[in-house]
């Protein structure tokens, strides 16, 4: 998101101008090229009308890039004891960023940096999309062999700019999206709905499916062109504008915890109220409905009574309801109703749809809320429901009432115990093998100045679970913390549509005394590959699990047991491999520049 | 090559007669000229006077080149500092750049290095740069010289014009020294598809300008 917050209103209006302007543009450079897309067979011909050439190359251009810096790194050798604990900095705010969704990061960030201009800058950069160079990748049946490693990064604990940059790489993404999902998706078969809802299925005609195919290539092509700002997205920037003003955290900041809230698991959610303009009230009458055999959750958004009165000038609300699954709340996991004018008690009679098994359906949770439209882009938040699907009964269709409430803001997760839970039956597992091997002595050894390499080898990964639904295209991402330093970040190739691949990568890390290794953790981590944006699915945390690095707290030293007595077995075995089958978990991503 | 008439507003969406759309930023110091350099290309239009430009704006041009339509969407940045934020999120979409200076203007001459370091850092590494010294129309006030710049940009790997956006120098040249530059990337890209598909004739044609820059500024 960009930060506008700092300018005058007058710049604000003109830059938005501008930004309505793009997004109509984007619009109309989106249906060219998904007709396209229907029209022109030819693949080659198809990328270059369509633009996506460009993106390609950058991929190939900046995979080019990292070749060149790993090797510009390796002849320096900078020492890692060199760099002093007060230079890793990691807020523990920003240890907690849920990488799945940008803009929850985003507002996190914007919140937590007070909002100054070098962060925003920082967060806006765009992130390295680069594939793994699979090249390497291919070459480490001989993980020993440094040759045949093709990456080597030094381990370098400071990092002085610490906050990431994964930012602004899908800032594009929704706008359109979102005005086609409030204006257009009016359902033809909605009207009696309601009597035979919770009866039987409602059969539905295929047209939303098609939609959100879509919605899909749309967000797929959209991510890739300059920022786009949508009438939402401004809305948010004047709401912090004005929450600043007030003092109060952003309505993104609630959004980032709560989506990170239900990854985690465990947090309570702590009410606040008075964060927006208007006084919450009233209710929302909905049902949820999960049809098996479409694979589809269908939430029927019914009406909305007695809400509070967004303009009291004119004393009206134009209202809609927005409907997103956290943490998925990416804009693909994000449905509207119309907008119905000047009514408080609005009637919808829509159905929102997700397509999304049910399986990963239970691990999120669905957030309602409702909106007035203002024709100037400032909606403004009218009340919300959170429900949290892992209890929820599905079997249970009726309609209800629910009380809108204020924007809840949850806390961010106290670092898991140790050895939390071994949820292997969801996260899948991956087979790892670790050594440190201490440098080979040259000339003027001395023992304050031995260093030596860790070597991690990323073997393969078992029952990786799907991700909306659909087998995932997974990938490997690791950083040695507390090096959060994108030198520090290394990643496997992307295995197409497995379950369980097989990487057989060797990450080697090196510049590490072997006092070090009891304060560095490694943070390996399982990502589906999107070219929109990465999921996590799940991942290791390699240490000692101490709760420390180097005498500062470290929330990511939380290795589990098990993670713990593999790094034991790895500093005791003098150069030999340790390996272990270990549970993937989820944990929140100590550092999210990584994508 | 003939240009299509640029259109705007609602028109500048509506129009989708054409075949590539290509994003270009121009980028440089505050009053180099960037905003006026675009007014001259798109609207035939100059204006003496200097409005600062509220954090972006953009046009739309569609013009006809190598036997293609390709709709131009340029990227106008305000060159102050506290807008820096803003534009450099464009970096990232945009597949050429205009890096601006003003050769009355030795310190906006001086910022082409950092201009040229932004780039790599916001944009893709190899992203397709122009180097322009605008007011080639001021002669008598020049303090950064074409010698210099050539310098300069040989050392950056730009391509370098000196131009005149009041007297309409080398404004429709460099866009489409640009845009032919984007279109051999674009051949590029994929070497296993028909050089036809690109539009870009493949061999000697290819390097060679239709319409050539008038060496330097005629002034």
């Amino acid at each position: 998101m960009i930060d506008l917050s700092f300018l005058t209103e007058e710049e604000q209006e003109t830059i938005l101008g501008v930004l309505h302007r793009d997004a109509r543009l984007k619009q109309a450079e989106e249906t060219r090229v998904k007709n396209l897309q229907l029209s022109v067979r030819d693949k080659g011909l198809l990328k270059y009308l369509s633009g996506e050439w460009f993106y390609e190359t950058k991929l190939l251009r900046h995979r080019d890039r990292i070749h060149v810096e790993l090797s510009q790194i390796q002849p320096k050798k900078p020492s890692f004891v060199a760099s002093s604990i007060q230079e890793v900095h990691i807020p523990p705010e920003l240890c907690g960023l849920i990488p799945e969704d940008p803009d929850n990061r985003r507002g996190i960030l914007k919140s937590m940096s007070d909002q100054s201009p070098t962060d925003s800058l920082v967060s806006l950069r765009s992130a390295p999309q680069s594939p793994t160079d699979q090249a390497s990748a291919a070459q480490d049946t001989t993980p020993a062999g440094r040759d045949a490693l093709g990456k080597q990064v030094r381990f370098v604990p400071a990092v002085g700019h610490g906050v990431p940059q994964q930012g602004a790489k899908e800032l594009g993404v929704h706008s359109v999206l979102d005005v086609d999902h409030a204006v257009g998706s009016p359902s033809v078969e909605n009207h009696d709905l309601s009597e035979h809802y919770h009866g039987r299925l409602p059969q539905v005609s295929n047209l939303l499916s098609s939609e959100q195919e879509s919605d899909l290539l749309e967000a797929r092509s959209m991510s890739k062109s300059v920022p786009t700002l949508q009438l939402e997205e401004m809305d948010d920037l004047f709401d912090n504008k004005h929450r600043k003003r007030t003092a109060s955290i952003t309505s993104n900041l609630s959004w980032g915890l709560a989506s990170m809230s239900s990854i985690s698991g465990s947090l309570a959610s702590i009410s606040r109220g008075g964060l927006g303009d208007v006084d919450v009230q009233g209710t929302v009458q909905f049902a949820l409905n999960y049809v098996q055999k479409m694979g589809e959750l269908q939430v029927f958004v019914v009406q909305c009574r007695d809400l509070a009165v967004a303009e009291p000038k004119k004393s009206r609300s134009d209202p809609y309801v927005k409907c997103y699954l956290v943490p998925d709340k990416t804009k693909l996991g994000k449905r509207k109703t119309s907008v119905k004018k000047k009514t408080l008690i609005p009637s919808f009679n829509e159905i929102l749809r997700f397509k999304i098994l049910m399986e990963v359906l239970k691990m999120q949770k669905l957030n309602i809320s409702v909106w007035h439209n203002d024709t100037f882009g400032r909606n403004s938040f009218l009340g919300e429901v959170n429900l949290d699907l892992s209890e929820w009964d599905f079997g249970d269709t009726q309609i209800n009432d629910y009380a809108l409430t204020p924007r809840t803001l949850t806390q961010l997760p106290s670092p898991p115990a140790v050895s939390s839970r071994p949820t292997s039956d969801q996260r899948g597992q991956m087979r790892v093998s670790l050594r440190y091997l201490s440098q080979p002595s040259h000339g003027k050894k001395t023992s304050k100045t031995e260093t030596g390499e860790v070597q991690i080898w990323v073997k393969d990964c078992k029952d990786l679970p799907p991700a909306r639904g659909v087998i995932i295209d997974p990938f490997v991402k690791c950083t040695v913390l507390p090096d959060i330093s994108k030198k520090s970040r290394q990643k496997t190739r992307v295995v197409k549509r497995t379950a369980n691949p097989m990487f057989n990568h060797t990450m080697v890390y090196d510049g590490f005394r072997p006092e070090d290794l009891r304060e560095a953790c490694a943070e390996i981590t399982v990502w589906d590959h999107d070219r929109l944006n990465n999921h996590y699915v799940g991942g290791l945390r390699l240490g000692l699990g101490t709760g420390t690095s180097y005498g500062a707290a470290a929330d990511w030293m939380d290795s589990t047991q098990l993670e713990t007595n593999l790094w034991e077995k790895m500093m005791d075995s003098n150069g030999e491999w340790v390996e272990e089958i270990l549970p993937l978990r989820t944990f929140v991503v100590a550092k999210t520049m990584a994508k | 090559m003939a240009s299509a008439t640029a259109t705007y507003g609602q028109k500048e969406s509506s129009d989708q007669n054409f075949d590539y759309m290509f994003k270009i930023l121009i980028i440089g110091n505050s009053s180099v000229g960037k905003t006026s350099f675009l007014f001259r290309y798109a609207d035939d239009s100059f204006t003496p006077a200097f409005v600062s430009t509220v954090g972006i704006d953009f046009k739309v041009k569609t013009i006809y080149r190598n036997d293609k339509r390709i709709k131009l969407q340029i990227w106008d940045t305000a060159g102050q500092e506290r807008y820096r934020t803003i534009t450099t999120a464009y970096y990232r979409g945009a597949m050429g750049f205009i890096l601006m200076y003003d050769i009355t203007n030795e310190d906006s001459f001086n910022a082409v290095q950092d201009w040229a370091t932004q780039i790599k850092t916001y944009s893709w590494d190899n992203a397709q740069v122009l180097l322009v010294g605008n007011k080639c129309d001021m002669e008598d006030e020049r303090v950064v010289s074409g010698d210099r710049a050539r310098q300069l940009s040989d050392h950056l790997g730009f391509e370098f014009f000196e131009a005149s956006a009041k007297d309409n120098i080398n404004v429709k040249q460099t866009f489409e020294r640009l845009v032919d530059i984007i279109c051999e990337k674009m051949s590029d890209s994929l070497d296993n598809v028909d050089p036809a598909v690109t539009g870009v004739k493949q061999g000697p044609q290819l390097t060679e300008q239709p319409t050539a820059p008038r060496q330097d500024c005629a002034c």
